[in-house]
């Protein structure tokens, strides 16, 4: 079976990986299946061990997107347009957390997905849904001396 | 714009590599090769951006809080992010503005920037809870 996307855009290249290392084991074309467990590296409140919600939101921005280049029969460049995320409770460092994104479907280039994280009794810690913009530029922006002020 | 470190970082503040800044409610993610989403066009990753967003967020109401000298703790609930512009791997500033202060939620918008002020890469809204002690 070919490789799902999601397992080369977390392959050792990537920079996250170091502090993000989830198993995707059951992964299939637009619904990615994850767990993983909390690291240490967001740790907000050192009395409780609870991380910063940017965990949930870079894990879900990337899952999410993992969905997406799931249903694609072609690579080509994403780009997260709108994310939203609500944090039902903050993970606490090592804890066991598994999670879920699915590309519900694609109109005009954009792409529509919801995703969440769950904690190992499966109560939810954060539900999110998000739109992705397929076929994005592709080369580093250097220069925004001529971009429009709108 | 001066940076100016955290004092008693923790641990997401490192990995964040936030600082204040020398203008009031202004933050600075400085660029690491971690913050990177697609390292090909070495644009900073959608998730980064939110969390700048996110602690910007906080760090506002907490000074507003404090100022009306109400203790208080508080806790994000929710974020939405509208993703403006592309990034690059430069640095990352964030400034947060107070919408409301309720009793028991406070809203704040953020808007973050690299080249100019008046190039925002991304916006967000924050709905953060409120615990007063």
């Amino acid at each position: 079976m070919a490789q799902h996307p999601i397992d080369l855009f977390f392959s050792e290249a990537h920079p996250l990986t170091a502090y993000v290392s989830p198993d995707f084991s059951g992964t299939s074309g637009s619904h990615v299946v994850f767990t993983l467990n909390a690291p240490d590296h967001f740790i907000q409140d050192s009395k409780t061990g609870e991380l910063h919600t940017g965990f949930a939101t870079i894990v879900l921005d990337s899952v999410m997107g993992g969905s997406v280049m799931g249903v694609m029969t072609e690579f080509k460049p994403i780009a997260t347009v709108g994310l939203s995320v609500s944090h039902l409770r903050r993970p606490i460092a090592g804890e066991k957390i598994t999670g879920e994104a699915s590309c519900d479907g694609v109109y005009e280039g954009l792409a529509y997905v919801k995703g969440e994280l769950r904690d190992g009794d499966g109560e939810p810690l954060a539900i999110a849904s998000g739109t992705f913009m397929i076929g994005t530029r592709a080369t580093s922006i250097r220069d925004r001396s001529g971009e429009s002020r709108i | 714009m001066q940076h100016l470190p955290i004092k008693g970082s923790t641990p997401a503040e490192s990995w964040l590599n936030v600082s204040q800044t020398s203008r009031h409610g202004v933050y600075v993610c400085d660029f690491q090769e971690r913050h990177l989403g697609n390292p090909l066009i070495r644009s900073i990753h959608g998730g980064t951006v939110g969390m700048l967003i996110e602690y910007c967020a906080e760090q506002e109401l907490k000074h507003h809080l404090a100022q009306k000298g109400v203790e208080a703790r508080v806790e994000l609930t929710s974020s939405s992010v509208d993703y403006l512009r592309v990034t690059k791997d430069a640095p990352l500033y964030g400034r947060a503005e107070v919408v409301r202060i309720g009793r028991r939620i406070g809203f704040i918008d953020t808007w973050c920037w690299q080249d100019s002020e008046d190039l925002p890469v991304s916006r967000g809204t924050c709905r953060l809870r409120i615990f007063e002690s």
